[in-house]
């Protein structure tokens, strides 16, 4: 007995040590991060930090906020769910096209996304206002506006409902809808009394995740508010940092606490929601034939998800594609003068992009094997215990999750940058940020993975006499190691598409692609920063073929 | 092995398994169970779900720790609550059949057999020979390099049940094994495992809910009922004495008629009730209080009840009034449903096909028992 506890001891320190370190990077943070807020501190202190109550430009940045996250919250969720709907329920499916869309925000990173936008709907010179002026009635868009900024947050985060829309929508029992059928319901009637009611919990947590992630955004909004000249909460926070001279790290703080309190509300909201239990949790598989069919609506619908499609992926690179091709930015395209001098100007010319790229690759591989081997032990771990340790470790490891990054951001630069560790403009601050930060969609990439391979499976082993340890090798890593890449991948591209960490923690000395994309925006020199983008985005789509190519060999059989 | 044949390979001894459900209800799904299996024996656990039997097989396998009382496999005490004793399935040398097959897609068959050998560190040069073999014993060689995927089901099934004996173990545990092949497959299957456990002469649990499967394998049933045996004998006595209405009703189809015990001697005993009056011969009463006044079920089996027109004279026969009530064709019988005394149905099963249009429904007739295919069982209060 005895030794047996001894036998699995050094797999729970293990464990425990990976959990741990995740823990102390994400609440010690934070907790430096409130402590000198109240107790003060270098530049800190409780009565600086209420200064910020009294600043004129509190009440506007909190009310755009609000009224940019609600709004494209609320759009995202009816485009997405209505979509989710049609494409999993309906015969206006658009098939393979459909399940692309969720990973659209991995193969283009969102801040790609704001730029591509900029580059079609700028005033004058944007590629979409080109055609405009060729159409004789005056219209102008200009992206540089409330309507842009709402647009891009939307377009931005209907991936995640759909996302989650569709998963509970495959999981709901067909009879349910096909009792409304009979009982004489259209389909928008079924849409909006039986399939939406219910899948409620999967809505609310779709709006909660799109309103944290869209509260914590700082790419979009640097690309197009601060040229908006409207401010939020994120672009304050790196304006008071980065900006104002001396940084104003009691304030940031506050409003970092603030976002916080915001998220805490909301998660606060959703368990009250949920708990409710008037959604039922819905039972049976959902079988293939279970379609609904929308006669006169299927074409429309069909090229309602294409162009929206379109708009997210083929439109806004090929504006970036034209862009970096070009000599300088016009929307008069002139094929013949295409040329690659960007593309030498940022991998050979400019030194700050180029050195980011090497940095960022270097990080981001190197965090993504960190993240996934902490990811993957603590699954492996959690899978045959059940109990308080399990959870505590698994909870450690998502937490961060539910915090935006730029808060995160925000505490690391308090906890790390000054003393005792002197770690400012280090790679080693941006490698921690970047692994607390982007941990949890692989730790849950990691934990579905293993917990897919069933219960028997390692029973039989360890009833064919074979250890733990020899379970875990001949078993588990063989049949989980397509889970594993993929959920490398998914860490790898969003470490790479970072703007929050970038924004504060990585500098001239550290540079990352994130913080290289900020300067060339602020710089100008929109042809370098095109060009940039599209090499963002060619890395992770071959990053992410290349490894969902890899697994799909190795789960072949 | 001449020591293992004298002491029982597993025995089990007041074993108790407790699981605490979500919002503090606690259910014991095996709640004191004693049981042992011989040498060579195969002993089925028998029981609709949720009754335990795959839980108390997964304690002797050492995949759930119970919470009370022994396991002993081999002379080895694998688990003891008292002296905190726990063994790991891995560590007990036994071998199990899974009800889903649990084999590993990752593997081809050749590697899923071998598996125990390499994890039990069996010389490397034999390996592939004892491979060979089993996969021929059971019917598959040849698929050595196929993956689990690429077979049928009953061949997966094969494949699952040569690595549970390719390595020997003396106890082998099968759980509901059979229940995912189609019904031709699950008999030719089932005739085979018995010829096997015959040969080869490992001791066995195997749990199914399949009375059928249960009365051909097994030298001993054990039935279960809420998570205490209800009966462990041999097949035949526990299909034609069973010791209360629980397992009449679970093994077979049985008439259960409510009545009293009016007068017992040492020739028998005199039961009445609203079905009417039949006397029962002394070895009926083994599971019964013989006194007079005292509650019993009468247990028939269908295929033991005649129809005719006039009460039986035979001796050692009991004849009872009946109506007919219905007919139902069902391939190799006809069951026949009359009306008793009192509103009392019984089922009579009439092989005979010739006969059924002399007994039409509305008819008044008798049902014919002879008195040694009779047993009572406790009655329970009306």
């Amino acid at each position: 007995m005895t030794a047996l506890v001894a036998r699995f001891r050094p797999f729970t320190l293990l464990t425990l040590l990976c959990a741990g370190l995740i823990a102390v990077l994400l609440f010690y943070p934070l907790g430096r991060m409130v402590h000198s807020l109240l107790f003060g501190g270098t530049g800190g202190g409780i009565a600086d930090a209420l200064g910020v109550l009294s600043q004129p430009w509190l009440g506007p940045v909190l009310f755009n906020t609000a009224v940019i996250v609600g709004s494209s919250t609320v759009l995202a969720l009816a485009i997405g769910a209505v979509m989710a709907w049609g494409n999993v329920r309906t015969n206006a499916s658009i098939g393979m096209l459909g399940t692309l869309l969720p990973i659209i925000p991995l193969l283009i990173p969102n801040v790609a996304l704001a730029i591509g936008w900029v580059f079609l709907g700028a005033p004058r010179v944007g590629f979409l206002n080109g055609l405009l002026a060729l159409l004789p009635f005056g219209l102008e868009l200009n992206i540089y506006s409330w309507g842009g900024l709402i647009f891009v947050y939307t377009i931005n985060a209907v991936p995640y409902v759909y996302l989650i829309v569709s998963a509970a929508l495959r999981n709901l029992d067909p009879a349910l809808e096909e009792a409304a059928r009979t009982n004489g319901a259209g389909p928008l009637r079924i849409l909006r009394t039986v399939s939406l009611p219910a899948i409620r919990p999967a809505l609310i947590s779709a709006a909660l995740l799109v309103t944290i992630t869209s509260l914590g955004v700082y790419s979009i909004p640097s690309v197009i508010a601060t040229t908006a000249k409207i401010d939020v909460l994120t672009t304050r926070i790196v304006f008071l940092l980065n900006r104002d001279f001396p940084p104003k790290l009691a304030e940031a703080q506050a409003l970092g606490i603030i976002m916080l309190l915001a998220v805490l509300a909301l998660w606060w909201i959703e368990v009250r929601m949920t708990r409710s239990g008037k959604a039922a949790t819905v039972g049976g598989r959902a079988t293939g034939n279970g379609v609904i069919e929308l006669g006169g609506w299927k074409w429309p619908f069909r090229l309602g998800s294409l162009a929206y499609l379109a708009m997210t992926s083929i439109v806004p690179i090929g504006a970036l594609l034209i862009v970096s091709l070009q000599p300088f930015w016009t929307p008069k395209i002139n094929w013949l003068a295409l040329n690659l001098g960007n593309y030498h100007q940022a991998l050979f010319v400019n030194r700050l992009v180029s050195g980011s790229l090497g940095n960022s690759l270097f990080l981001s591989g190197t965090g993504a094997v960190i993240a996934m081997v902490i990811a993957i032990v603590v699954a492996i771990f959690s899978i045959n215990r059940f109990g308080l340790l399990s959870a505590l470790v698994d909870g450690a490891i998502k937490s961060s999750a539910a915090i935006p990054n730029m808060i995160l951001a925000v505490a690391f630069l308090s906890a790390f940058a000054g003393a005792p560790f002197f770690l400012s403009g280090t790679t080693t601050i941006l490698l921690m940020a970047f692994v607390v930060m982007y941990l949890p969609p692989g730790a849950i990439a990691a934990s579905a993975t293993v917990n897919q391979i069933g219960r028997d499976l390692r029973e039989a082993s360890s009833i064919a006499g074979a250890g733990e340890g020899r379970t875990v090798r001949k078993v588990i890593v063989p049949l989980a190691v397509p889970g594993f890449l993929s959920g490398m991948a998914i860490v790898f591209v969003h470490m790479m598409g970072d703007l929050s960490a970038a924004a504060l923690l990585s500098g001239p000395n550290n540079p990352v692609v994130g913080f290289a994309i900020l300067s060339v925006w602020e710089a100008g020199t929109f042809g370098v920063l095109a060009a940039l983008s599209v090499m963002l985005c060619i890395i992770n789509i071959g990053v992410i073929g290349l490894i969902f190519g890899v697994g799909r060999l190795f789960g072949r059989r | 092995m001449v020591t293992a044949a004298k002491s029982p390979r597993i025995e089990i001894t007041n074993l108790v398994k407790r699981y605490r459900r979500e919002g503090g209800a606690s259910i014991t799904p095996v709640n004191d169970i004693s049981l042992e299996v011989a040498a060579d024996e195969l002993v089925a656990l028998l029981g609709p779900s949720g009754c335990g039997k795959t839980t108390l097989l997964r304690c002797v396998a050492g995949l759930e720790r119970p919470d009370e009382g022994e396991i002993v496999i081999d002379g080895k005490v694998v688990f003891s609550a008292k002296r905190g004793i726990y063994l790991p399935a891995e560590q007990r040398e036994l071998s199990m059949v899974f009800q889903s097959y649990a084999l590993w897609p990752h593997m081809t068959v050749a590697q899923n057999v071998a598996y125990p050998l390499q994890s039990r560190r069996a010389p490397a040069g034999d390996i592939g020979a004892r491979v060979s073999k089993v996969l021929a014993m059971v019917g598959v060689a040849g698929l050595e390099q196929q993956y689990p995927s690429q077979i049928s089901g009953g061949q997966q099934q094969r494949v699952a049940l040569a690595r549970a004996l390719v390595s020997g173990s003396s106890v082998v545990l099968f759980d509901e094994p059979l229940s995912n092949v189609d019904a031709q497959v699950r008999a030719q299957l089932r005739f085979e495992l018995q010829a096997m456990q015959r040969s080869l002469g490992f001791s066995g649990l195997y749990v199914t809910h399949d009375q059928t499967e249960a009365m051909e394998l097994g030298h001993r049933v054990a039935v279960l009922n809420a998570g205490v045996v209800a009966a462990l004998d041999t097949p035949r006595n526990v299909y034609n004495k069973p010791p209360s209405d629980y397992v009449a009703r679970f093994v077979g189809v049985a008439n259960i008629w409510p009545g009293s015990i009016a007068a017992s001697g040492p020739e028998g005993a005199m039961v009445e009730g609203a079905f009417g009056r039949i006397a029962v011969a002394p070895a009926a009463l083994a599971n019964v209080e013989a006194s007079a006044g005292q509650r019993v079920g009468v247990v028939t089996r269908p295929e033991n009840l005649r129809l005719s027109h006039a009460a039986s004279e035979e001796a050692g026969c009991a004849s009872l009034p009946a109506r007919i009530v219905t007919q139902m064709f069902s391939g190799a019988h006809t069951e026949v449903v009359v009306e008793l005394g009192g509103g009392v149905l019984a089922t009579v099963w009439v092989q005979d096909q010739s006969r059924l249009e002399a007994f039409p429904v509305g008819l008044d007739a008798f049902v014919t028992i002879a008195q040694q295919q009779v047993v009572l069982v406790p009655g329970t209060a009306p």
